[in-house]
């Protein structure tokens, strides 16, 4: 069963770029789609898998693509 | 009479396995944030927002099943990174001056006393010019003297 989820990441936090180098490091567990909004980076995960990983699988992500920020922002 | 301003303590709402924090940037800038997310970003699951002008939110999530009594902990600790950030911050602030003299003054010495050494050397290349042609008289001497040996 696919689970779709969606994550907002505001754009002052999140650099789309970010966002995107994490989805390439996650590709493998799941489908990212990512729309670049006007404040928002929407993200569609689509993850084949049972909903206990896919809800790890999408803070992993979140704190992979915080970290990035945070290295990029010189901390 | 007017009051004077305020400011709230940082609003938390303690959740099932998750706190949010309510920070106003104006005390608790982003950079601070960062910085004390970081510092837990090993344990816990961060994501962060600003939902309106000055006002940024840090919702945290913990790794593992985290009971009330330690979420409450977390609660306390994560506020006391935050005030320790800040005044980290605020000292090397105070102090970058004095910092940069001292690197300053640092390199200023190290610089001189390397072009003292160069100078050192170049003194005694001067003070016997004619000491190259010397070593040169006395290499072909032993040259002439290996030569008549042989």
């Amino acid at each position: 069963m696919n689970l779709v989820n969606k994550i907002h990441f505001n754009k002052k936090l999140y650099s789309l770029k970010s966002v995107e180098t994490t989805a390439e490091i996650y590709q493998e567990f799941a489908r990212f789609k990512i729309v670049n909004g006007k404040k928002y980076i929407d993200i569609e995960v689509d993850i084949t898998d049972n909903e206990e990983s896919s809800e790890q699988i999408i803070d992993e992500f979140k704190n992979y693509a915080l970290l990035l920020n945070i290295n990029h922002a010189g901390n | 009479m007017d009051q004077p301003n305020r400011s709230n303590p940082p609003e938390v709402i303690i959740g099932n396995n998750q706190i949010t924090f309510v920070l106003n940037q104006d005390i608790y800038p982003r950079d601070i944030v960062l910085k004390t997310c970081y510092v837990y970003i090993d344990r816990m699951y961060f994501q962060l927002d600003i939902p309106r002008a000055k006002i940024i939110t840090v919702t945290v999530k913990g790794k593992e099943r985290l009971a009330p009594k330690e979420l409450e902990k977390f609660k306390d600790d994560f506020l006391d990174e935050l005030l320790n950030a800040l005044l980290r911050k605020r000292i090397s602030r105070q102090n970058q001056k004095l910092v940069e003299y001292i690197v300053g003054g640092a390199v200023t010495a190290a610089l001189e006393k390397a072009d003292a050494r160069m100078g050192d050397t170049i003194k005694e290349d001067a003070v016997d010019p004619n000491r190259i042609e010397r070593e040169i008289e006395a290499l072909k001497k032993e040259l002439e003297e290996e030569m008549d040996a042989a």
